[in-house]
């Protein structure tokens, strides 16, 4: 209900946006002669290969063709996008260090990770750029015969998830359909998403809880089956997850998914800020980016949000986290 | 197997244009792996803006060549200066570094350039005629059989420290208490960061690493005056003839099985699987005290392996979208940013990909081979510049290397303070060696034995239940009891006259 409520507010937010951005952007245009003078830096928090880093690189390098200055991608990877966050916020507010951000660093500001520092409060939006959407599945020779039946199964006994780092984003997002549900789940850490790829074929957990693009070729191959995806609605572009429930219409609110998108440190003057705005607006409309988003399956939710819609959109990610953090006892 | 198919991927690797590429990533592989710091996975980062334009399969066959070039450099440094040059060349220090301060520097590396060629060459047979089966079963080792795998590397630590078993093994509890600092990795709480988060992912190795083999051996050279490497000023460029290498054919084909299995394994990659062949190397020898003196076959294991490791991972890597090593998950998204997606459809949608593959890791293995003998003896002469300026150029390095692990100045003061906690481990013979393979093991030990604890509701037995578990765990109590039981064989075949015992 909330979440739905959310696209709404993020829909009529962008289609409204739209509408008056085009003389936002020409007089930010003006007035922003003096930068970018020297190549921007862009901060990725995370390791080089991971989903985050390849999605940095591919629209740094799209961004680049179209501005004077390139941007250029710079790992800081460690302790779930922190320590990334934490450089970013060491440099001046002038519009030169713009930061990727992912729901790790809301999860952080629920979870007090980050000490200090308030991630919500410490930097400003520029745009949301890509949304994934989780997908269960179990292995191929499985008992669980769909959904429901897990859903059965898991109130009886306890169902092992693997996923990656313990109190991240796929530890609360099992959490939050656990609790949903009324399923009794044990979640499985792993070093590494290939590690919980490993573990799922060679049947060490029950359930596999993971990103639509990383799942759907082990669907594709018959390796595994899916059991309900994380969305509202039913993913048709996909032959093969046609036929697949999603939570909202199984009943259960829970369509949490990870997104990926830009800020700068707070103070940032503004037409920087429009600025970085318009040229990754320009980005987001190429050929190249759509069909890198067709390709890693983004582009099902409509993603892109302005900084506004994007703030709340954080804002509400925080309260969904941290209800999930407080019932699981993870934050006291 | 489809010969046509092979046929186009040898045509395809050998058009003037890709094997300009197989041999230029081959060179930078080479010269990436030879800096300390900047290991395959930070070599193959760099070079992704290159390939951006390239199209899929120039850009795959350079940036495995490349991955096979580094496991080759990073050895290089590791037997000259002491200084592994990425973390899979860690355990060719031990008896490579004691070579070149017996004058035999030349010999030791191309012992690694032979042993590396044969690992390389042995492993992209296997990945081209057996990765389907391979990557099936390697699903079969899970949590339990990490666990064993961990423990088995761990074994090594009482063999390496060869004067005192005692400081070798508190050296490795060291490791494995710092390798503790960090997140929970099954929690997800903190432990010792005393509220940084600089130290929530724990102390990165290489830094620590660079510091405790590369600085502490300057700090010692400088100290100690001793320049037994330049006094005489002849330093050995005598190389090994190809015969020579028939008789370490044992320990070559079991390296090279070793490193293909380890490197097969998601989770691990060329690091445990040369600790594990030079474990395994010790334990079958007749001369177990000369290991870390110098011995050669310390040379010729983990080279093999670790070279073995790079085309194993590869594997798993094309037959299932699950990357075998860091190297290769970077491998995989440079194949994403290309608009390929990973997964077990890989092979069938690129079906000249593997042959590629395989050829460009061929090229690149018997081009190492060829041109490294060539090169040994300008690496080798490195050693005749005066050890004031050798010195300055290793700690250079080493805060190049440190800084380029994170792009952080953290990780150089990490380097600068176990430069000095190595100096002092090793003036009082502690050994530095067993400390890094605890920080390299001791995680991955925890991280599986608590894992398979979860799993199985805390069932101790499944270690022992499951048959690869088992076995492995066998080796490593044989390997640890080895001593006691030779002993005990060798009294008995005193006694018995000429009973041959095989171990």
């Amino acid at each position: 209900m909330k979440k739905r409520f959310l696209l709404s507010v993020m829909i009529i937010g962008s289609l409204l946006l739209a509408a008056c951005s085009s003389s936002q952007s020409s007089a930010g245009n003006k007035g922003n002669k003096d930068y970018p003078k020297r190549p921007i830096e862009l901060v990725v928090p995370f390791g080089e290969g991971s989903a985050s880093d390849t999605f940095a690189r591919k629209y740094a390098e799209i961004m680049s063709k179209d501005m004077d200055q390139p941007l250029q991608p710079v790992n800081k990877d460690g302790s779930g996008g922190l320590v990334g966050m934490v450089y970013a916020h060491g440099q001046a507010n002038d519009g030169y260090t713009v930061l990727e951000v992912t729901p790790s660093h809301v999860i952080a500001d629920v979870l007090g990770t980050g000490k200090n520092m308030k991630f919500l409060e410490e930097f400003e939006p520029i745009a949301r750029i890509q949304e994934d959407i989780y997908v269960l599945s179990v292995p191929a020779n499985s008992k669980i015969k769909d959904f429901d039946n897990l859903v059965k199964m898991g109130k009886e006994k306890e169902i092992s998830f693997a996923g990656v780092s313990p109190g991240g984003l796929d530890d609360l997002t099992l959490n939050a359909l656990a609790d949903a549900t009324g399923m009794k789940v044990k979640f499985v850490p792993y070093g590494s998403g290939s590690e919980v790829k490993a573990a799922v074929l060679g049947g060490e957990v029950d359930v596999y809880l993971d990103k639509l693009i990383n799942t759907v070729n082990y669907i594709k191959d018959g390796k595994v089956r899916p059991m309900v995806v994380l969305n509202d609605k039913r993913i048709t572009q996909i032959d093969e997850l046609k036929d697949t429930p999603t939570t909202v219409e199984k009943g259960y609110d829970v369509t949490i998914g990870s997104w990926r998108g830009f800020v700068v440190k707070k103070g940032t003057p503004q037409e920087v800020k429009d600025y970085l705005l318009e040229q990754v607006k320009k980005a987001y409309e190429t050929e190249e980016y759509k069909k890198f988003n067709e390709d890693s399956l983004t582009n099902i939710r409509d993603s892109f949000l302005e900084p506004e819609e994007f703030k709340k959109a954080m804002q509400e990610d925080y309260k969904v986290f941290d209800k999930v953090a407080k019932q699981t006892g993870l934050k006291k | 197997m489809d010969f046509q198919l092979l046929l186009d991927g040898l045509l395809t690797t050998i058009s003037p244009v890709n094997l300009l590429l197989v041999f230029a990533g081959m060179l930078i592989g080479v010269f990436f792996g030879s800096l300390p710091g900047i290991s395959s996975s930070m070599g193959i980062v760099l070079m992704l803006p290159f390939t951006y334009y390239m199209g899929i399969l120039p850009s795959i066959i350079l940036l495995v060549a490349l991955y096979a070039g580094s496991s080759y450099g990073g050895s290089i440094t590791a037997i000259l200066f002491n200084t592994p040059g990425t973390p899979e060349s860690v355990a060719t220090t031990f008896d490579g570094y004691p070579m070149t301060k017996q004058g035999k520097a030349g010999r030791a590396l191309s012992l690694a350039i032979s042993a590396s060629a044969f690992g390389g060459v042995f492993s992209v047979l296997i990945m081209l005629f057996l990765a389907p089966p391979l990557s099936t079963i390697a699903l079969k080792i899970q949590s339990a059989e990490y666990f064993a795998l961990t423990v088995l590397g761990l074994i090594v630590i009482a063999s390496i420290g060869t004067k005192s078993p005692l400081k070798a093994i508190s050296s490795g509890l060291i490791g494995i208490m710092i390798a503790l600092i960090g997140m929970d990795p099954m929690v997800g709480v903190d432990r010792f960061t005393f509220g940084h988060i600089e130290l929530m992912n724990g102390l990165e190795m290489i830094p620590i690493m660079i510091g405790a083999f590369a600085l502490a051996e300057v700090l010692n050279q400088v100290t100690e005056r001793h320049n037994q490497i330049n006094v005489d000023k002849k330093v050995s460029l005598e190389t090994v003839k190809l015969i020579d290498m028939i008789k370490y054919k044992w320990v070559l084909l079991k390296s090279a099985v070793i490193g293909t299995v380890i490197g097969i394994l998601p989770g691990t990659g060329g690091s445990i699987a040369s600790i594990v062949s030079y474990g395994e190397a010790i334990r079958s020898s007749k001369n177990k005290e000369r290991f870390g003196q110098g011995e050669e076959e310390g040379v010729v294991a983990p080279e093999t392996a670790n070279n073995a490791a790079a085309g194993g991972a590869m594997i798993p890597t094309l037959v299932l979208g699950i990357p075998g090593s860091p190297t290769t998950a970077i491998i995989l998204a440079a194949l994403a940013l290309q608009g390929l997606q990973p997964g077990p459809q890989l092979m069938s949608d690129q079906p000249l990909m593997l042959y590629c593959i395989f050829f460009s890791m061929l090229i690149a293995s018997v081009t190492v081979f060829i041109g490294g003998r060539i090169g040994v003896k300008a690496f080798a002469a490195i050693l005749k510049l005066p050890y004031s300026i050798l010195g300055t150029l290793i700690v250079l390095l080493s805060m190049v290397g440190s800084y380029a692990v994170g792009n952080s100045m953290f990780n150089v003061w990490i380097m600068f303070l176990f430069g000095i906690i190595g100096y002092f481990m090793k003036k009082y013979h502690f050994s530095p060696a067993a400390l890094i393979l605890g920080l390299v093991l001791g995680p991955m030990m925890e991280e599986n034995l608590r894992r398979q604890l979860l799993v199985t509701n805390g069932d101790y037995l499944s270690f022992i239940t499951r048959p690869i578990s088992a076995v492995i765990l066998l080796f490593a109590i044989v390997a640890l009891f080895y001593p006691v039981i030779a002993k005990a064989v060798k009294n008995r075949k005193n006694s018995n006259g000429d009973v041959s015992s095989n171990m």
